[in-house]
């Protein structure tokens, strides 16, 4: 209904104030040059733009290849790893714009990028205005989930920014004001999501965060399973984590209730459609193992007897799920097709074409995003240790409870 | 149009998609007695027509009898579906009327059988099975199982009829009566040659020896 109601401001810019992109980069030889050449094509005034590499001690060539750009508008810095956050903060300091671009070294962005975000600050308090977000390459199962994904969020984005509650500045082509790190300070440096809590800290000064559907940034996505869970793992365990801390600091109630009860709608919901799920699929197989047990395993006179009788097998089911399962199905038929409407939006500014694949795919990220919150709120709980990158995260309840009773 | 009145339009939209839900439920579960009952007066007005025929006549049409038992077997799963969905749109009374007048289609059906068996070049065997769905009864469900077994087996020369005897329908009172049925599971195994009583939980290779 916010999506049907409010409607999106924005302001024309006269001039084109002077911006900085920060480009922090660990080992990423083979995506670096990508990245830089989708900013030098950025169509901007050269003489106001400003690249900042930070190479954050990557083992590989990506200093090397970055120096080759470096020039008039691409400075290249060094420094000893400590994670992205510290690399921002490093280009910070080296920034001379007015504005300030957070760019992951992964990503590529269109050349109307800056000029279209820039019309988002239409008023003095907007701070950040972040992009829509989707896969640089659709190629795979797991990158065609992830597609979804990025459309599902990106709805939400939309929907978020009309209520002001956007709680994540995404690292892929977010634009800040230079001021607001003045104000509010730098990146958290020993945060698991530096993106997100910088973007919470800014709603608690009373700050507005603002979203441009239009300007689309292509980012490199998880390609196996295990990345793709190591990545969920950290934005999970970095919101839950966030949002307890900022719930309280975030003054605008409807903020803070409308992502603490849209986290839960979409958290709880999809687990507990999976647990339904697994519990009729667990029980069915529990039921017919019971069948054939008590029948000493005589399965061929059962499945004969079942192939004479297949014209029964459609009334059957008519009557099991029209009795049992329907009550359930409707909500979950709704929930889909509220989830379908979500990407379908989203895909008008995307222009998205396979329909087809929607279906298929949508299904498999509501379980697969069901698994990633189990396994994430069991580490929140029980967790020991997770690292990424330079970030290490001890920061589990039992591990709480163990440094408490020492 | 400010934030609380969309919320409230969009609470009040939730409201009336929730009770959507619970109207389609209820609707469709009325739905569905209804089919299921309707397949009973089918079944009924098949097995009654049939009875009265071999009444009367020397009617001897095994396949059309064999098609009567094999409908008389879906109706009674799709009944069996219908309470282990224990849907709480479908009142309790109704249901428990629809399993008696099923019982008594059963009952009939079975007089038709032995007239069958009779007078008629037909060799089945029937097993009346007793069983007791107001109480705990596990060894009901095994005995249900292994009675599935013998039905896929023997198929349509195997007629089983079961029954609960919780039910007050006067033939299930008078076989509980003459044949000292108390404990369940049992079965009655009533054959060309004999008559045999199974008390307690049987295992199907034993019940076979007397097939």
């Amino acid at each position: 209904m916010i999506y049907f109601f409010k409607e999106i401001k924005k302001k024309k810019l006269d001039t084109y104030p002077k911006v900085s992109i920060i480009v922090p980069a660990y080992n990423e030889e083979k995506n670096i040059e990508e990245t830089i050449n989708s900013l030098l094509n950025l169509d901007y005034d050269k003489d106001k733009l400003e690249i900042i590499v930070v190479d954050d001690g990557s083992k590989d060539k990506t200093y090397e290849i970055a120096r080759k750009y470096e020039g008039k508008n691409v400075k290249v810095l060094r420094k000893e790893n400590g994670g992205k956050a510290s690399a921002l903060n490093y280009g910070l300091k080296h920034a001379s714009g007015e504005f300030i671009v957070t760019m992951d070294a992964d990503s590529i962005v269109p050349k109307d990028a800056l000029k279209k975000m820039l019309e988002y600050f239409d008023e003095e308090n907007v701070m950040v205005v972040v992009p829509s977000i989707q896969v640089k390459e659709r190629k795979k199962f797991l990158e065609m989930i992830q597609s979804v994904e990025y459309s599902y969020n990106n709805f939400l984005r939309m929907i978020f920014d009309k209520l002001n509650s956007i709680y994540v500045a995404p690292g892929p082509f977010s634009i800040f004001r230079r001021k607001v790190f003045d104000i509010v300070g730098g990146f958290d440096e020993k945060n698991l999501t530096e993106d997100m809590e910088i973007a919470m800290r800014i709603l608690s000064f009373g700050f507005k965060i603002r979203y441009c559907p239009e300007v689309i940034v292509k980012t490199k996505a998880p390609k196996g399973f295990v990345s793709l869970l190591k990545q969920r793992l950290r934005w999970y365990l970095g919101f839950i984590e966030n949002f307890l801390v900022y719930r309280k600091k975030i003054t605008d109630k409807i903020v803070v209730n409308l992502v603490f009860s849209s986290a839960i709608l979409f958290i709880i919901l999809p687990i507990l459609n999976l647990f339904l799920f697994l519990y009729d699929v667990i029980r069915s197989f529990y039921l017919q193992f019971l069948f054939y047990y008590h029948i000493d395993f005589n399965i061929k006179p059962i499945f004969e007897y079942s192939i004479s009788n297949y014209h029964n097998i459609f009334g059957n089911l008519l009557v099991e799920y029209l009795s049992r399962g329907f009550f359930l199905l409707f909500y979950n038929i709704v929930l889909f097709l509220i989830f379908l409407f979500f990407i379908l939006k989203s895909w008008k500014i995307e222009k998205e074409r396979s329909k087809i694949s929607l279906f298929i795919y949508s299904f498999v990220y509501i379980f697969m995003y069901s698994i990633f919150w189990i396994i994430a709120i069991y580490y929140k709980i029980f967790g020991k240790e997770l690292k990424w990158g330079g970030v290490v995260w001890k920061n589990s309840l039992i591990n709480k409870i163990k440094n408490g009773s020492k | 149009m400010e934030v609380n009145k969309i919320l409230i339009l969009a609470l009040l939209f939730s409201f009336l998609t929730f009770l959507l839900g619970i109207s389609l439920g209820y609707y469709l579960n009325k739905y569905l007695f209804d089919l299921v009952y309707e397949e009973y007066e089918s079944v009924k007005l098949m097995v009654e027509s049939m009875q009265y025929l071999t009444n009367d006549e020397n009617y001897c049409d095994i396949e059309k009898f064999n098609f009567l038992t094999r409908s008389l077997d879906e109706l009674g799963n799709k009944i069996a579906i219908l309470q282990n969905s224990k849907s709480f749109f479908i009142s309790e009374n109704k249901f428990r009327l629809l399993k008696a007048q099923y019982f008594n289609l059963q009952y009939l059906h079975m007089s038709l059988a032995r007239k069958m068996m009779e007078r008629c070049n037909f060799n089945a065997s029937i097993i009346i099975y007793f069983y007791d769905d107001s109480i705990e009864c596990k060894e009901c469900d095994i005995q249900g199982y292994k009675l599935s077994l013998l039905k896929a087996k023997y198929r349509d020369n195997l007629l089983i009829y079961s029954f609960d005897i919780s039910y007050k329908n006067s033939f299930i009172i008078y076989f509980k009566e003459i044949y000292s049925i108390d404990i369940v599971p049992s079965i009655i195994l009533i054959t060309k040659n004999k008559t045999k009583v199974f008390r307690g939980l049987t295992d199907y290779e034993e019940i076979e020896k007397d097939l």
